[in-house]
């Protein structure tokens, strides 16, 4: 039997993730992108089974899957940031005009540094970070 | 320059560092604006969400020249993530800040932890 047929990309549990990672976003302001980074790997099949999954890109190394995840929660943030005005919760202008400068060079070093750490550093920096905040949240 | 300015600009910076490197900072601008700021809950998520867009726009201008992104997945999760999203804004209403906080909190621990305790290859080789 042909493998590929065996294993199809599972369309219903993308879905389910990319509906999980919006509500995270939309109701917590973050951290959809870890649900897909998350989920992601563990979705696709090995790329030897399936061999279609190499051309979409999902089961290439996890600098992909990072990428792919910032991809997609960027028109999911702009959607989550419409509805929140919409609500009526504004934010300050003077503070995003402040944020403009940092956050583009910052978001530039990080997409280099991306090609350049190694990916258990990369996997251990963000668990400790991730687990940190997540303690002083709920304490 | 006062203090505080400096501060929040040396956080955004470090934020938008781990934006760049593709999972949306985990909220840490969130922590910044509400512990340190004094911005309430919902003004700080909201704050971030801008602040996501410059950060993680700037970054994906470079992933897209040498990272392997697959477009038709990324549209298709795009699709299903926007109802969620619209679902998760209206609920933001309704839900007390507390309650919101500790719900951050504890998705933040429940994700992060299994990584952090996994024990890499490299030590699995070493006691075998």
């Amino acid at each position: 039997m042909n493998p590929t047929a065996r294993h199809p990309l599972p369309w219903l549990l993308l879905a389910l993730a990319g509906f999980g990672a919006g509500l995270l976003n939309g109701l917590l302001g973050a951290a959809g992108g870890i649900l897909l980074v998350a989920i992601l790997p563990r979705l696709t099949p090995p790329a030897r089974l399936y061999p279609p999954a190499v051309r979409l890109g999902l089961y290439h190394e996890r600098r992909d899957v990072l990428a792919t995840a910032l991809a997609v929660m960027l028109p999911v943030s702009g959607v989550s940031g419409v509805f929140y005005w919409l609500n009526g919760i504004r934010t300050s202008p003077s503070l995003l005009l402040l944020l403009v400068l940092p956050a583009a060079l910052g978001g530039l070093l990080g997409a280099k540094l991306l090609g350049k750490l190694p990916d258990r550093v990369l996997k251990k920096l963000f668990a400790a970070l991730v687990v940190a905040s997540g303690v002083r949240m709920i304490l | 320059m006062p203090t505080s300015v400096l501060l929040t600009v040396l956080a955004a910076f470090l934020s938008a560092v781990l934006s760049g490197l593709g999972i949306g900072s985990a909220g840490i601008f969130v922590l910044y604006l509400t512990l340190v700021a004094g911005y309430a809950q919902p003004e700080a998520q909201a704050i971030n969400l801008l602040f996501f867009l410059l950060s993680a726009g700037a970054a994906l201008l470079l992933h897209i020249r040498s990272r392997k992104i697959p477009v038709r997945v990324v549209l298709f999760l795009v699709a299903c993530a926007i109802p969620g999203a619209l679902a998760g804004s209206y609920l933001v209403r309704i839900l007390n800040a507390g309650l919101l906080r500790k719900l951050f909190g504890g998705m933040l621990v429940v994700t992060g932890l299994p990584s952090l305790l996994a024990r890499g290859k490299r030590a699995r080789k070493r006691e075998e």
